[in-house]
């Protein structure tokens, strides 16, 4: 890749707006303050955390006998959220509905424990800096 | 567990919960579990058109964490441009 590119590509910025992804790069007239909208056709890659599916009775979606990508350890947790929230709509139950949205907060933990172990096991950690 | 097994091991415990009921917290905590410990990852890969500046996202993101231009890793705008449109 020449660059020209590369010089090109690092002009551009992005923002977040309405629910969609704004790409604009620098005016050349006055490049500190003013945005125009690029002139060019090239491959945008977003890299993103996403959520799964919604569940659904019928239509698109994840369907009665199909289940959810989240990792498999945790789809016993979903029902821990639904299992508190049924509890919470009478007052005698309220108890046992702090106790199953303790699981679920539980669940919440590991899940970030999951998701910052590469595949080798190793965690995430912050790079020191000397100032 | 399939969408079936959830709802039978919820109905163990709220038998008069509708499956419709369950269905929405199901998918609320879906939402909340995705959002709080960022498990799912992906890419979403799109191209730009000329003179177009907003591209809608697919409503299953939730947070963004990089954005690459022809291969290159570019940076997010701090606030907003002085001249703005409404195309999106």
């Amino acid at each position: 890749m020449s660059s020209n590119e590369r010089t090109s590509a690092l002009k551009k910025v992005y923002w977040i707006e309405r629910n969609a992804i704004a790409i604009a790069q620098k005016s050349s007239s006055d490049a500190s303050t003013d945005y125009v909208s690029v002139t060019e056709v090239k491959t945008v890659n977003v890299h993103a955390v996403k959520t799964d599916e919604k569940f659904v009775a019928s239509g698109s979606g994840i369907s009665m006998d199909e289940s959810s990508i989240i990792p498999e350890e945790f789809h016993e947790g979903l029902t821990y959220y639904v299992i508190a929230k049924g509890y919470e709509l009478k007052p005698e139950t309220l108890q046992a509905s702090v106790f199953w949205r303790s699981l679920w907060k539980e669940q919440i933990s590991e899940g970030k424990t999951y998701a910052n172990k590469q595949q080798d096991g190793s965690s995430y950690h912050i790079k020191q800096h000397d100032f | 567990m399939t969408q079936q097994q959830l709802i039978e091991t919820i109905k163990q415990h709220h038998p008069n919960l509708s499956d419709t009921q369950i269905r929405i917290h199901l998918n609320t905590a879906m939402r909340e579990f995705c959002r709080k410990t960022r498990v799912l990852e992906t890419l979403y890969t799109f191209q730009t058109v000329a003179e177009k500046r907003y591209y809608n996202l697919p409503s299953t993101i939730v947070e963004i964490k990089r954005v690459d231009y022809d291969n290159y890793q570019i940076p997010r705008l701090v606030g907003q441009p002085e001249k703005i449109d409404t195309d999106v």
